[in-house]
């Protein structure tokens, strides 16, 4: 999915919001604090607001140019939004909230179908509730399938974490990557949680005070210094694909690997991991750079299981702290101390061995192969690396 | 028990509220949605006007219509050289006159209820593919159901009870525009006639009870659809 703000620039009442960016990704973050101007952004994407002057394409398609008095209608841009607040109709079940959209798809190429949305959502058994007697989570997982029903070619996510807590923010992360995976329907998410936003992707837009003030992947803002605050290491999730490999049961924990070449092991305290996972499964892992250390030899007397061989490819100094992005094979963003590095003697360039607890690595999503095999979509869209 | 001249004054009666009601209900459903949802000019004016029989006496709205209306009325007397119609002093102007004095009623109700639905269910709906008018009956009007319900039995009980705007626009015609509050006036009048008053009171008392009781329900029910 391609999409390009072209000088938008958009008022209400007193406030003036400005965007600018191209954003290539399956999933797309849009990160920023609190009244910084995401949902405006998300209301003139999907026509719920018209702005004053500039373009918005998708996928090369105009859906708004200002100068060609061009501005084209909600229900034929086809993109699907789910509220911040939900917004399911209360007076309806949840069946019928989800075939809200029906009358309308008609002359749609229909690429999501009811049943396999209501299992993959795990919705069989709330069909028939109305949505007051739903629970936070379900109730985002029953907007994301009302919205996903209209067939739409672009999903808009207002902060779908907000009204959750935190084990259901870690299941509806699982949700969003396993439909996204499944229907191929790219996505944008909106969220002032950093750390949700980067479990799902690491191409992001920052908007402040009404501006998209940078876009793109994380790392690269991060190593061209473009917006330093984010790398806040409590709040930063390196995010990376691997394959599941084997479970051992007298370590009682499972072995993943990337590239092949590259072995993990996880301990066994996520419930979406079991030994029945097949071999070459893609698992989604997520990582603070807090948890990892540095040591500048393989160091086998110790009870740190992952040992990683790196090469340190920038050094970052700056108010947040000291942060080393590694590449192993795949690029990991790590926190060290200010005094470690003339400690080390620490340089770019250098090999390093980045030392990393089982019980500190995150399994975001596990892919069901079903899925990756399954995907129906027509639409030809393929997901990017996260770490690309 | 009831005389049949009783029978035929409630029959009538309940005939010309239930007709005012099924008449009044649309109206006040449309004027009530633009009311609560919509900004345009005259906003005010209109809703002044509609609120008028609510305060004014009804013998004056009553008179109004006999002046807008009637035989010789500013409209009614075109409609009556075009169409031979006369909507003054028959059950027509029974009718009427209810509509005119219930129709605020409705409106106000109907109007609170649509006030309490979130503007976003309308965005949601666009956002899944719905028109306007579409919203209107799959969103709006289902969510607000129990005001819509409310304000109709309200409109009801309102045109039983009618009696000022009638007498003036519709008479006092027994059989024809004579209803219960009318034939509880006009025997009130004749010594002996208590029983078929005390009768019709009693009758009157409890349609109202039942449609009032209704009516509450209904509108305790309006917060809890909308949430």
């Amino acid at each position: 999915m391609i999409l390009q703000f072209e000088k938008v620039r958009h008022q209400l009442g007193d406030n003036h919001f400005y965007y600018d960016f191209q954003m290539n990704s399956s999933i797309t973050g849009i990160f920023g604090p609190s009244g910084a101007g995401k949902t405006t952004l998300f209301n003139l994407l999907s026509g719920l607001d018209t702005p004053q002057k500039g373009k918005i394409r998708l996928n090369f398609e105009s859906l708004v140019d200002i100068e060609q008095n061009l501005i084209k209608q909600v229900k034929k841009r086809n993109i699907g939004y789910i509220f911040q607040e939900n917004h399911l109709f209360p007076h309806l079940t949840v069946k019928r909230n989800l075939l809200f959209s029906k009358p309308y798809i008609k002359h749609k190429e229909k690429y999501v179908s009811f049943n396999e949305l209501v299992h993959l959502l795990d919705i069989e058994s709330i069909l028939y509730k109305k949505p007051r007697q739903l629970s936070g989570g379900e109730r985002q997982r029953v907007a994301i399938g009302r919205a996903l029903l209209s067939q739409p070619r672009l999903l808009l996510l207002d902060e779908p974490f907000s009204n959750v807590d935190c084990s259901k923010r870690k299941q509806i992360i699982s949700y969003l990557l396993r439909i996204n995976n499944h229907f191929k329907v790219p996505m944008i998410i909106i969220s002032h949680h950093l750390e949700d936003i980067l479990k799902l992707t690491h191409k992001i837009v920052v908007i402040e005070n009404g501006c998209s003030v940078v876009s793109g992947n994380i790392l690269n803002i991060i190593k061209n210094d473009e917006k330093p605050e984010l790398i806040r290491s409590k709040k930063f999730q390196n995010t990376f694909k691997v394959n599941f490999d084997s479970y051992n049961k007298i370590e009682n924990s499972y072995t993943v690997t990337f590239n092949q070449d590259i072995v993990l092991r996880i301990s066994n305290h996520s419930r979406l991991l079991n030994k029945f996972i097949s071999k070459g499964t893609k698992i989604q892992l997520s990582l603070r750079p807090v948890d990892i250390s540095l040591n500048l030899e393989n160091n086998v007397g110790t009870s740190i299981q992952n040992q990683l061989k790196g090469t340190i490819n920038q050094i970052i100094k700056n108010k947040e702290g000291v942060f080393c992005i590694i590449d192993c094979g795949f690029e990991l963003l790590v926190e060290i101390s200010q005094g470690i590095i003339s400690k080390l003697y620490l340089h770019e360039g250098q090999e390093i061995y980045c030392q990393i607890k089982a019980n500190d690595i995150d399994v975001v999503h596990v892919f069901d192969q079903s899925e990756i095999q399954e995907s129906k979509i027509k639409q030809a869209k393929i997901p990017e690396p996260i770490n690309n | 028990m009831l005389s049949s001249e009783e029978i035929s004054v409630i029959i009538l009666t309940l005939k010309a509220a239930l007709v005012s009601t099924f008449i009044t209900l649309p109206i006040a459903i449309w004027l009530g949605w633009m009311l609560a949802k919509k900004n345009f000019l005259g906003k005010l004016i209109i809703e002044g006007l509609i609120n008028i029989p609510l305060v004014a006496p009804p013998i004056v709205t009553g008179y109004l219509l006999l002046i807008v209306l009637g035989k010789n009325g500013i409209i009614g007397r075109f409609i009556h050289e075009l169409f031979e119609i006369n909507l003054a002093f028959n059950f027509t102007a029974v009718v009427i006159a209810s509509i005119i004095v219930s129709l605020p009623l409705a409106v106000r109700n109907i109007k609170s209820s649509f006030e309490l639905i979130d503007p976003n269910y309308e965005r949601a709906s666009n956002s899944l593919g719905a028109s306007r008018i579409s919203t209107f009956f799959r969103i709006y009007v289902p969510m607000a159901l129990p005001g819509i319900i409310s304000g109709a039995v309200l409109a009801f009980a309102r045109s039983l009870g009618e009696f000022g705007a009638t007498i003036s626009f519709a008479g006092n015609i027994a059989g024809k525009t004579q209803t219960i509050a009318l034939n509880v006036y006009s025997n009130m009048q004749i010594p002996g006639k208590e029983p078929v008053v005390t009768r019709l009171v009693i009758i009157s008392i409890i349609i109202s009870l039942v449609a009032i009781i209704f009516s509450e329900y209904f509108n305790k029910k309006k917060n809890y659809l909308v949430r």
